[in-house]
């Protein structure tokens, strides 16, 4: 027989390692955990990188994941692994869907003349592309949120089922509670939200109405409505946390988790599109020239004007004397769209990984 | 000239079936002969990958463990499937050869037309 290798060498494996092991299933690390940790030390014990081995491992982590390769022929493990999919595929959109409503509501902004430059006729046919697609996103997700808890009715009344029926009220207590804090902050408001500008200085809190300063609590108004937009977005972000957990561990039926693989389907092919156009949006609007105007305009009182040609005013990158009008997507264009890529690639991995385990349980069973 | 790889890599697949012909191995022994006999260095999530997926098909197998790691030797239909998967490359690895030593040299066909002889 050959020399099967050398002995172990019991060199100490590191933290980053072990860290990176640990990503692997469980049904994988009870196979092969041992194996790589040994593979770890021997590399260490021989003086080579261990740090050139870990993307390797990670990479090695994603694709057990998303493949199942090596994982046991039990039906209820596939099934189990196509509902975390499913999750892990709707999982960014829901947690994109609200930072993307919010870019395109404030990231674009007109020269103020009417006149569009070239990039922000790009930004602006990107973002006539977003508002369907986002809209579609939307009602995928809620129609297989509905489905989904109908389906879940249909199983006996039991610790799980009361469980996912309480996470799946998340999303209403986050949408619910931020509709209620906007409505109260709009009727503190002296005009209601949609005529008032709140202007911020550096120095004072103003409402300004029909371009002229306008009497109301400088504070408690614009205060609930800011509140009303945290609260929607950590109640969604947590909700959606929740909601996929709920589903990941929900008694759902072989048939609930097909319906559920389409809805991941689709909605992969929406994030896809909406990282594609978000990505362009952003961009045309980050690489928009700058407006530079006296630093006078946009601190004098009212700068209705300014305003409403511009989201944002900063003096850290103008003359002396002048302040940078520019859009706050701006700043913020490289996270962004990084975070849309990264969601679109999650959710195309889980709908792929999703149908894999779902044909696979379904051969298992038959 | 730059030299530029106009053909993908090995797959490491078949690099690891050809290295458990040699006799069973543990993962870090199969990184180290595939290093030696194909100049390529597989990663702990490659090696463990290729092992996973051919042992789901049988074709290769873990063996008891020695020193917490199980070496890993081919079946009989690893065996098999690496002698067709070989006699397909070696087709294609002599057919190419022999049309090389043939004598058709690449540098009197001109550019868009056909070689004179």
């Amino acid at each position: 027989m050959a020399e099967i290798g050398p002995v172990a060498s019991g060199e100490p494996v590191s933290l980053l390692a072990r860290a990176a092991i640990a990503l692997y299933p469980t049904w994988w690390r009870d196979r092969y955990g041992e194996d790589q940790l040994s593979f770890m030390s021997d590399l260490r014990h021989e003086g080579r990188s261990v740090a050139r081995a870990l993307p390797n491992l990670l990479a090695g982590a994603l694709r057990a994941r998303v493949s199942g390769t090596g994982a046991p022929a039990l039906p209820s493990l596939w099934w189990s692994r196509a509902r975390a999919s499913v999750t892990l595929s709707t999982l960014p959109a829901m947690l994109l869907l609200p930072l993307m409503v919010m870019a395109t509501e404030r990231g674009f902004y007109s020269s103020g003349s009417g006149q569009l430059s070239a990039g922000q006729h790009v930004a602006e046919t990107a973002g006539g592309v977003l508002f369907p697609v986002l809209l579609a996103t939307g009602l995928v997700l809620l129609l297989g949120w509905r489905v989904l808890v109908h389906q879940a009715r249909r199983v006996p009344k039991g610790g799980g089922r009361v469980r996912f029926e309480a996470a799946m009220a998340a999303p209403v207590l986050a949408l619910g509670g931020a509709l209620a804090l906007s409505w109260l902050s709009s009727r503190l408001s002296p005009a209601g939200l949609e005529s008032a500008w709140w202007y911020r200085s550096p120095t004072t809190h103003r409402w300004v109405v029909h371009e002229t300063w306008a009497p109301g609590h400088p504070l408690l108004g614009p205060s609930l409505h800011e509140a009303a937009i945290v609260w929607a977005l950590v109640g969604w972000t947590v909700a959606a946390v929740l909601v996929g957990r709920a589903c990941a561990r929900a008694p759902l039926a072989p048939d609930a988790i097909r319906g559920g693989v389409l809805v991941a389907r689709l909605t992969a092919v929406c994030t896809v599109v909406l990282a594609g156009a978000f990505s362009v949006y952003a961009l045309a609007i980050a690489l928009q020239p700058w407006h530079l105007i006296p630093a006078g305009d946009c601190a004098s009182v009212p700068p209705v004007a300014a305003l409403r040609a511009f989201n944002g005013c900063s003096a850290l990158t103008a003359p002396a004397g002048h302040v940078v009008l520019t859009s706050p997507l701006s700043g913020a264009v490289g996270w962004w769209v990084a975070l849309a890529v990264a969601g679109a690639v999650f959710s195309v991995l889980g709908a792929r990984a999703a149908g894999r385990s779902m044909r696979t349980a379904a051969a298992l069973e038959s | 000239m730059t030299k530029t790889r106009l053909f993908p890599k090995p797959d490491p697949t078949l690099l690891v079936l050809t290295s458990l012909a040699g006799g069973p191995k543990h993962g870090y022994a199969l990184m180290k002969d595939i290093e030696g006999f194909s100049k390529l260095t597989l990663g702990p999530g490659t090696v463990f990958g290729c092992l996973a997926r051919l042992e789901e098909r049988g074709l290769v197998r873990a063996l008891d463990p020695e020193d917490r790691r199980h070496p890993y030797e081919l079946t009989a239909t690893g065996l098999a499937v690496l002698n067709e998967q070989l006699d397909e490359l070696s087709r294609v690895t002599a057919t190419s050869m022999a049309r090389l030593r043939g004598g058709v040299s690449t540098a009197t066909v001109p550019a868009g037309g056909r070689s004179d002889g």
